[in-house]
């Protein structure tokens, strides 16, 4: 295998990943809204945003990784294999298809800072639908 | 976007959503999830995101019908796995051994489904990651 094919291999499952993340988090929060009572919610919430750590042994507390911090690696290896992958040798034309990628790259890392703030079921639909939407594009993009 | 771009952008996603979801669940939000603290609230909140049914068939069909098309389109068909032709070319190898990892895939759906097996979930998730990395090597190799 050579060094281009790994680093297309790592690129696409990093965005299997985070489709799966956004995916996990449309569950969330639409089941959290779904629940009674409706003051069970916020505290629910704030369990999940603070006290689900990966990996779940092992590696001490403090360095164990909070679920949007999971996002935040997935989307870093997917960006740096992006840029990895154009210096291995897939020159894409800077045409529209990568300007719109780079777009909702741009926005999906906008509504991911918010939806780990404060997560509601609308962010993570949009957050979730940018994910896909920078997946359709990439079959756009010339091989 | 052409009708192949459409197919195919059907087929990643697809796959996205199906894996993706299969691979966070197993590998980080359900083990993330049993350590929170008091177990109740863990409880509450894994009960909390089993209202959506399962993915995974809707997902196979999509995948199935998108990855016919997408073979068809490149001159390959069924046939020429079930006489042989396929094998003698590289590419044709290659979706030879993707095909068996899905139908083994695809068995697995069928015999556990949404139901725990804590070590064919891991067979299942080697068998997803040589289809991408089959994917790869078919598209870019």
């Amino acid at each position: 295998m050579t060094l281009a094919l790994l680093v297309a291999y790592i690129h696409l499952v990093s965005s299997v990943l985070l489709v799966g993340y956004f995916l996990f988090w449309l569950v969330m929060t639409v089941g959290l809204e779904r629940l009674e009572p409706a003051a069970e919610v916020a505290p629910l919430t704030a369990a999940m945003l603070a006290g689900a750590r990966w990996p779940p042994a092992v590696v001490p507390w403090k360095l164990r990784l909070t679920l949007p911090g999971l996002g935040w690696t997935f989307l870093a290896v997917l960006v740096l294999s992006g840029i990895a992958e154009s210096l291995a040798g897939a020159r894409y034309p800077v045409a529209g298809a990568l300007g719109i990628k780079l777009a909702l790259l741009a926005a999906l890392a906008a509504a991911h800072a918010q939806l780990g703030r404060r997560p509601t079921p609308g962010l993570a639909k949009l957050s979730l639908g940018l994910a896909l939407g920078v997946v359709v594009l990439s079959v756009l993009l010339p091989r | 976007m052409t009708l192949y771009h459409l197919v195919v952008a059907l087929h990643v996603g697809a796959a996205c959503l199906w894996l993706g979801h299969m691979f966070f669940w197993s590998l980080f939000s359900g083990p993330a999830l049993k350590k929170i603290q008091p177990a109740e609230t863990a409880g509450r909140l894994r009960a909390v995101m089993l209202w959506r049914g399962g993915l995974g068939w809707p997902a196979l069909a999509v995948l199935a019908v998108t990855g016919l098309y997408q073979m068809r389109f490149r001159g390959v068909t069924l046939g020429m796995l079930a006489d042989g032709t396929m094998l003698q070319s590289a590419a044709g190898r290659i979706i030879a051994f993707k095909l068996l990892l899905v139908l083994g895939m695809i068995g697995y759906q069928l015999v556990f489904g949404h139901r725990p097996a804590p070590r064919a979930i891991y067979f299942n998730m080697l068998a997803a990651l040589l289809v991408l990395g089959a994917s790869v090597l078919l598209v870019r190799g």
